[in-house]
């Protein structure tokens, strides 16, 4: 892709190349130099320094100069090595370990700190108990208590595995390792089940799944096993699918569904290999020794043949957006990427739809090099211009489409149209393939304003802030949900880009994605002249256009008898009480299930079960199992021991997404903080055991001693956060994010993560045994911010560069190769590739964060903030440190203070 | 001095709003047990919403109008309530958010079906007092 080539060749060092006469550090660009001279003596004296040892990555091994000096001149004043010394930082553990999705596979017996002696003293006294000896069926987990006040959150703490299941392997028909689901497909917010409603009730933990079925956006990075002699067993009566926690008796030829607990036939030729014709051993079956397998389903599953994949691309081509360059960056981004569509079997199709005042369609005869265009401006009853043709193969009309999409741009570009007829487009757009289903990928640079569906500019700054804010986040017209529900039942999944210039109506436009299983990406100012901008849409564009997708998809997931699930969370439609319908489904996205319990579980364990039945792009009936089996509990204690901080956060989040959307903000906020308060409550009263002295803490068990945390960056969210300065397109777009984010993500957006990188350790940035090292994360308090310092911060979707203002001018010069920081220019930014050690351990770092999660096309921004610089800058970066006090927002400390002052006795 | 045919039509009007609430209240529970699709539901449903509530309208006004201050008080906080739903746009149903909002519309309907079974005797009673005056 010659993104890439942008990049290399725009951005990386042209911006910078105007500085280069200013020091004279930099008046030679090393690069450029570098081949044929010396190196500059600052580099080379680095490996002399103590760094040898450590493995370069990528960076040219630097030669000793013959008289080079041996002191470095990379050494950053000595108050900085002092400090770091002295401990500013809270030294946490080992450096952080990748975010804990390889850890989660096998969970460590102790995830749970350890706890320094003089605390461990007074909690051992606290204790509560220990687990009631005939109250629990299984062995419980031990409830450590630990009291908020006495000590700084540990962040790194934020993506360590979640409270191990407490389930014997023996309950499983094959004893695998793999029975039991992983956390990053599916984790509940309790590890163990209550086994009667009143329980719950009593412990005011919010019971859900959540629930990742892809991992991956391509199906090679995250491999399932595949059942692939169509061979399916369900019970009879509950219907849920054979598991690896399914009982055999009869010697084999029945089985006890672990959900419902009736006997049921083993099929049969469950034993028999019908590929090779010989007996196969059943214990080796994939759906009885892994807990998340895809059954190839047989004819009875299919309602119609599989569809081919089809993607309507609906460009907005009025003035603003040609002017943006959004046309030209998509068209060309799409023609880049036609060999990463799906299309194994060659039965991909595409169609092109221009909108502005009018609809411009394109037909390409089959074989033919050129397209033709037709104009439609009856905009009340769109119709198609022609019956055939409108539709491209993308195989077989390949040469046409190409030059299309090389045209198609400079077809506009003398245009002075400014009307956008997005909703008589959408009508057409799902008029072409209402009988087959698809996707509708709509671009939009301008608010919709003729014909159906047209919008107002309804935005008004003097009422953000205000109650009245919370109508500008829901939907203006009722248009778009009632396309999205016909749009559903007709297959068809719409996706929305949206590049701004002025107020886009995120808010309603995001209505179709939420109930066609789409989503939603919004650019907020996008300008394709801003190299970086047309660099993150090409390149997001172009993962999306390349990652796998499954098409008519259903969802369902069933709990064990006594489990009900009550509420669903995520961009699909509910088609029934308990079916979520997703025309296609993507793989970068999660969902919340909410459970009741509803009659009493006697069995030992239960099961959680999620099947999703869809057709993959290239055409094969599939559905997607993941079984999880959790203990049942009847204490308290053990419910608070198992309980997961980061699936509660989850759930809290979609609540209240849920709740700024139907209703208003402030109620959003309310509802996080309220159950927060019933949690701390309940812990108070039953298992805080006895406070001694005056001073009365704030407990609550380790396992969720993050949790207020968490919360505190929920209400201090964009999404949330009470401000008169948020435009509730950013607004909007954030809700749209946080429900529909996977856990690890969320919990990076909700609570951004903090490098130091000018005092990180050695090996932070270099390669170690799971790639890339990374520094420490800090937590996000501006007190330990040093003026001097150069911190990385990543939210999942900015990567902020803060240099302070008294940072030495080497550091400058290391980092950004400018000789003075007065140098730099704030705002968006690439990082220059410079030939020396800091700048290839910050490259290394900035890339291992943006491939953390294989399940996201997004690519951060990344922005310079200076400490001395641009104010506004500073203030959206400072506002993503959730511990500080901000104008209306508690700080970490007086956030606990305040839920303490209502937790009531 | 009313006349009892005010009370005779408001008795209708007040029969036929109770038979929707019941039709209403049905389709709910059967919503609930997936008898029905919310898309069907809604469709259903809200072709009968406004008419139901014109149909309050209409006979709180006649109430009114023909001097039936009493009965007009008795039917004015259903008559606000109704007209709060819509200005709120929440008189419809949603297929898209029915799930999570049925529960909600049952009560709803449950107490309407209270109130007009309370209005149903009420204007029994007076048509039966005006005819027999």
């Amino acid at each position: 892709m010659n993104t890439g080539e942008s990049y290399d060749g725009r951005n990386a060092y042209g911006a910078y190349s105007g500085y280069s006469g200013t020091g004279p550090a930099v008046s030679q660009p090393p690069y450029v130099a570098g081949m044929t001279q010396s190196p500059p003596e600052g580099m080379a004296a680095m490996p002399a320094e103590g760094m040898a040892g450590i493995p370069a990555t990528g960076a040219p091994p630097a030669v000793p100069p013959a008289g080079g000096s041996h002191r470095s001149r990379r050494q950053y004043p000595a108050e900085i090595f002092e400090l770091t010394n002295s401990q500013t930082v809270p030294m946490t553990p080992p450096p952080v370990s990748e975010p804990s999705y390889v850890m989660a596979r096998t969970p460590t017996l102790s995830p749970y700190p350890e706890v320094t002696p003089n605390t461990l003293a007074t909690q051992m006294g606290n204790v509560n108990l220990g687990p009631d000896p005939n109250a629990s069926m299984m062995p419980a987990s031990d409830l450590v208590s630990i009291d908020l006040y006495n000590q700084t959150p540990d962040v790194s703490e934020l993506y360590a595995p979640p409270p191990p299941i407490n389930l014997p392997l023996t309950y499983s028909a094959t004893q695998a390792e793999t029975s039991n689901c992983p956390p990053k497909y599916m984790r509940t917010s309790l590890k163990a089940i209550p086994n009667t409603n009143s329980l719950l009730k009593k412990s005011k933990l919010p019971f859900a799944i959540v629930l990742r079925p892809y991992t991956s956006l391509l199906e090679e990075d995250d491999p399932v096993p595949v059942v692939s002699d169509t061979i399916i067993s369900r019970c009879r009566r509950c219907r849920m699918y054979i598991n690896p926690f399914s009982i055999f008796i009869d010697n084999g030829h029945r089985y006890r569904c672990n959900s419902c607990g009736i006997v049921n036939e083993v099929p049969q030729s469950y034993d028999w290999d019908s590929f090779r014709n010989i007996q196969r051993d059943r214990w080796q079956r994939p759906e009885l020794n892994y807990a998340v397998v895809d059954f190839l389903a047989p004819q009875e599953y299919m309602v119609r043949p599989p569809q081919p994949l089809i993607y309507v691309f609906l460009i907005d081509v009025s003035f603003i957006s040609i002017s943006s360059g959004m046309v030209a960056t998509a068209t060309r981004t799409i023609l880049e990427s036609l060999d990463r569509i799906p299309n194994k079997e060659g039965r991909t199709q595409v169609a092109f739809i221009g909108v502005d005042s009018s609809l411009h369609f394109f037909s390409i005869a089959p074989g033919a090099e050129e397209a033709s265009q037709m104009v439609v401006s009856d905009l009340e009853d769109p119709f198609l211009p022609r019956n055939q043709d409108l539709l491209l193969n993308l195989r077989e009309c390949r040469q046409g489409i190409e030059n299309l999409l090389s045209k198609f741009n400079t077809m506009f570009a003398s245009t002075r149209d400014s009307s956008n007829a997005l909703g008589p487009a959408l009508k057409a757009a799902e008029q072409l393939i209402e009988n087959i289903g698809g996707k509708i990928s709509c671009f939009v640079s301008s608010l919709p304003n003729v014909g159906y569906g047209k919008l107002s500019l309804r935005e008004d700054p003097k009422i953000l802030g205000t109650n009245r804010e919370s109508n500008l986040l829901h939907h203006q017209d009722t248009f778009y949900k009632s396309f999205a529900v016909e749009c559903s039942t007709n297959q068809i999944s719409v996706d929305m880009f949206l590049f701004s210039s002025q107020y886009q109506d995120v808010a309603t436009l995001s209505c179709l994605p939420r109930y066609t299983a789409g989503k939603t990406q919004f650019y907020y100012r996008w300008n394709a002249a801003r190299s970086e901008d047309a660099l993150k849409f090409a390149s997001e564009l172009s993962d999306y256009l390349s990652s796998e997708i499954a098409l008519e998809a259903v969802m369902r997931v069933r709990g064990s008898s006594g489990i009900r699930m009550s509420s669903f969370y995520g961009n699909f439609f509910n088609r029934s009480s308990d079916l979520c319908a997703f025309p296609s489904f993507p793989r970068d996205q999660c969902y919340v299930i909410e459970a009741v319990i509803e009659d009493t579980i006697t069995r030992p364990f239960a099961s959680f079960q999620a099947a999703i039945l869809h057709t993959t792009a290239s055409g094969e009936r599939r559905i997607r199992v993941v079984t999880l089996s959790l203990p049942v509990t009847n204490s308290l204690t053990e419910l608070y021991a198992s309980a997961d901080q980061s699936a509660i956060m989850h759930i809290l989040t979609m609540r209240a997404t849920e709740k700024a959307l139907s209703s208003n903000l402030s109620d959003a906020r309310d509802g996080i903080t309220n159950k927060l308060v019933e949690i701390l409550e309940v812990y108070k009263k039953n298992l805080a055991g006895q406070n001694t002295g005056a001073a009365l803490p704030l407990q609550i068990s380790t396992n969720l001693k993050l949790l207020p945390l968490l919360c505190l960056g929920l209400i201090k969210h964009t999404g949330f956060r009470k401000s008169s300065h948020i435009p509730s397109d950013l607004r909007s777009i954030a809700l749209c994010n946080l429900s529909t984010l996977p856990t690890s993500l969320l919990t990076r957006y909700v609570y951004p993560t903090l490098y130091s990188l000018h005092d990180m350790p050695l090996e932070a940035g270099t390669v170690g045994d799971d790639g890339v090292i990374l520094p420490p994360a800090l937590n996000l308090t501006s007190a330990i911010m040093q003026s001097f310092g150069l911190y990385l911060l990543d939210t999942h979707f900015q990567q902020f560069l803060y240099i302070g203002k008294d940072a030495v001018p080497q550091l400058a010069m290391d980092a950004f190769g400018v000789s003075s920081i007065a140098d730099l220019k704030a705002g968006r930014f690439s990082l220059p590739i410079l030939d020396n050690p800091l700048n290839t351990r910050i490259h290394a770092i900035i890339s291992k964060l943006r491939s953390l999660d294989k399940g996201t096309t997004i690519q951060p921004s990344l922005y310079l903030v200076r400490g001395d610089g641009d104010p506004q800058l500073r203030s959206w970066f400072f506002s993503h440190f959730v511990e500080d006090r901000s104008d209306a927002a508690p700080s970490y400390l007086q956030f606990l203070q305040l839920l303490k002052e209502k937790v009531r006795d | 001095m009313t006349s009892p045919w005010i009370y005779f039509t408001s008795l209708m009007m007040t029969c036929a709003s109770i038979m929707l609430h019941m039709y209403f209240t049905v389709m709910y529970s059967d919503l609930k047990d997936d008898f029905i699709n919310p898309i069907d539901l809604s469709r259903k449903l809200n072709y009968y919403v406004i008419p139901e509530m014109m149909l309050h309208a209409i006979s709180s006004v006649l109430l009114l109008f023909s001097g039936a201050w009493v009965c007009f008080i008795f039917n004015l906080p259903m008559m606000l309530w109704n007209v709060q739903l819509y200005l709120t746009h929440n008189h419809l149903h949603d297929s898209t958010t029915i799930f999570k909002d049925v529960s909600n519309r049952q009560k709803r309907s449950f107490i309407k079906l209270a109130w007009f079974s309370i209005l149903f005797f009420t204007y029994l009673f007076m048509f039966v007092s005006r005819l027999v005056d």
